[in-house]
């Protein structure tokens, strides 16, 4: 482990915690796109360089921008004390902190690892995803998957458009007749 | 390359991601924390790359990536319709079933 990989680390945990924390869902929303780049240099630290490129342009490009419209349309005022309910702060620092034990202590306990360790010692080197190697599987042996990928995102846009669309959004009202008289206003 | 380094880090954030979607009350921010998970897995499946010595866990990657570009524009558009029609974009608004 080296210098490299425990400040990435560090800054990528203070993020994800700034996230959580801040009052401000602007803040939450430019700390997670410092997180989303702290985890694009841990793929780069692994070797990953398609998934680099891909992370940044994917998530900090296109899925932040579209997360930051929305909170500028939405015009989100600020929790300003930030009022936790009580059984959801318990239930939900319960429920992480038994997650957290339930992934650490088989990643701690040494026979898991001396499963790893001898496969470990094999395949060290041998692992780069550059944009050839991950394009070579997926047209070859994930092809199938590829081309349900692109029916999967034609299927979001299209939804997204019926959503987001005035009359589409009589879906999730109480009452159909304010959604009309908002179509005439 | 050892990836025990890796898992930690990343059960760390998903743990942090699971925290605030249980606690946080905006719609928008537990929608972020989501994300958060999602990467944490992402993390998870790149490191164990070193270990199985194929592309699959980089190709997983790939997939979680596209279903989740695909879900945000979807969940956007969802809290934007909620936003719409209950001029508030917190889960609390949600309880309709229960009255």
């Amino acid at each position: 482990m080296s210098f490299e990989f425990y400040t990435i680390s560090l800054l990528a945990i203070l993020s994800a915690m700034l996230v959580v924390i801040a009052r401000n869902p602007l803040y939450s929303a430019l700390s997670l796109i410092c997180n989303l780049f702290c985890v694009a240099a841990l793929y780069a630290l692994l070797q990953a360089h398609f998934l680099v490129a891909a992370q940044i342009i994917v998530y900090a490009g296109a899925v932040m921008v579209l997360v930051l419209f929305v909170l500028m349309l939405l015009n989100i005022k600020t929790e300003a004390a930030l009022t936790y309910n009580t059984v959801a702060l318990i239930l939900g620092s319960l429920t992480s902190v038994t997650l957290l034990l339930v992934y650490l202590i088989p990643l701690i306990s040494t026979s898991t690892s001396a499963i790893l360790m001898p496969q470990l010692a094999e395949n060290q080197l041998s692992i780069v995803g550059d944009v050839k190697s991950i394009g070579r599987e997926l047209f070859t042996k994930f092809l199938l998957a590829f081309e349900l990928a692109s029916a999967v995102i034609m299927v979001g846009v299209v939804g997204a458009v019926m959503l987001a669309e005035p009359t589409g959004a009589t879906l999730y009202s109480s009452k159909p007749k304010d959604s009309t008289s908002e179509q005439n206003q | 390359m050892n990836p025990a380094g890796y898992l930690v880090v990343s059960a760390l954030l998903f743990c942090i991601g699971a925290l605030g979607v249980i606690v946080r009350k905006n719609a928008i921010v537990v929608f972020m924390c989501v994300e958060l998970m999602l990467n944490a897995v992402n993390l998870t499946f790149v490191a164990l790359t070193t270990v199985t010595g194929n592309l699959d866990g980089q190709i997983a990657v790939f997939f979680v990536m596209v279903v989740a570009a695909a879900e945000s524009a979807i969940g956007l558009a969802i809290i934007l319709g909620v936003f719409r029609n209950f001029k508030s974009a917190e889960v609390s608004v949600l309880s309709e079933l229960k009255r």
